[in-house]
């Protein structure tokens, strides 16, 4: 069994205090959420959750890093994006009651919290902190994907060529 | 004043509010017109507002440095530009041109923090409805990631028709 990081680790009651995403949450909020959390080790090469799979949990990473990756066309595996200590996802997923579209596993020795669906149909009714850091956790979301289709387009534009004029915004040839 | 009868003709789910919150909620709102072509906000811009759409259209655009322009998204009647910025503070990840004039309500970041801050029942109406449409994005983005993948020029094309709206904001938050 590989051991973890000599750091010394943060509490996870800690890791909530510092974290952004839950400043605005009171002790008694904060400590609803822990009392819901697992705290799951992981390590390297370890899938935290699985294209494919039901979403019923969402994550807090707490320790170390992660790799999102999906399987393309072809059926080879294409990687999508890193995660850094501290991000929060399997968010979307569970709020659409819809498979996992993409494998998240560990790239290092690390901790994670698992929240559980039922936590969000309990606290996400009565607490606007939860409902704010949903949007949040949908923003950044939102922000990676549409790099993600940035970055396609890029690949298809020096392919291609671009688009066409519009009042001083390029505009793509086609649309709506 | 805004009129609370026409506003809520454009977001009808607003009618849940209590006619005091509701009205304390229009008192943050200002009413701005724009014309064909005029630039509501640019990439790189402080997050100033959220513009909730009452006539007229609006092409979220990704301006191209380095790459083809991009249209992120086409905004209606009913729907909101900007909310991105206004829920974590980041600079505008891409602009917002007006393709037919348009009046919107514009509701400043201040406005949103004050209402949040003191827990305005109204916040969870606008959490709610940014909730929505921030998951609609993302997976109206995420299935043009998967066309383009199979035809790549696609990246680039704002598709016919956005995916359509989960339902799991009925469940989690009453507000909305």
């Amino acid at each position: 069994m590989q051991e973890l990081p000599e750091k010394p680790s943060l509490s996870t009651r800690e890791v909530l205090e510092e974290h952004p995403l839950f400043q605005r949450f009171s002790e008694a909020e904060r400590a609803r959420l822990l009392g819901d959390a697992q705290v799951r080790e992981v390590f390297p090469g370890e899938a935290i959750c699985r294209e494919g799979s039901p979403a019923n949990e969402w994550y807090l990473l707490i320790e170390g890093r992660a790799r999102v990756s999906r399987t393309r066309p072809d059926g080879g595996q294409e990687i999508i994006a890193a995660l850094e200590a501290g991000a929060l996802f399997g968010v979307v997923g569970v709020l659409d009651n819809e498979r996992r579209p993409a494998t998240i596993a560990a790239l290092q020795p690390g901790r994670c919290l698992v929240f559980s669906r039922g936590l969000l149909e309990a606290e996400g009714r009565q607490s606007l902190c939860l409902a704010e850091l949903l949007c949040m956790a949908l923003n950044h979301q939102l922000r990676a994907v549409n790099q993600r289709l940035l970055g396609m387009a890029r690949d298809a534009d020096g392919a291609e060529g671009g688009g066409r004029d519009f009042g001083g915004w390029r505009q793509p040839t086609s649309g709506g | 004043m805004v009129d609370p009868r026409e506003f809520a003709r454009c977001f009808p789910s607003v009618k849940r509010l209590e006619p005091d919150s509701l009205a304390a909620f229009l008192e943050q709102l200002e009413v701005r017109e724009y014309a064909e072509q005029n630039v509501i906000f640019a990439a790189g811009d402080e997050p100033e507002a959220v513009y909730l759409i009452a006539s007229g259209s609006v092409l979220v655009l990704h301006s191209g440095v380095g790459g083809p322009a991009v249209t992120l998204g086409r905004i209606r009647r009913g729907e909101m530009v900007g909310e991105m910025g206004v829920v974590d503070g980041g600079p505008r990840s891409a602009s917002a041109v007006v393709e037919q004039a348009v009046v919107a309500w514009r509701l400043s970041r201040e406005g949103y923090l004050s209402l949040r801050d003191e827990g305005h029942p109204a916040i969870g109406w606008i959490l709610g409805e940014l909730g929505r449409r921030l998951s609609q994005r993302v997976r109206s983005v995420e299935s043009r990631i998967g066309r383009a993948r199979e035809q790549p020029a696609l990246a680039s094309t704002l598709p016919a028709e956005a995916a359509r709206s989960r339902r799991w904001y009925q469940w989690l938050w009453p507000w909305s």
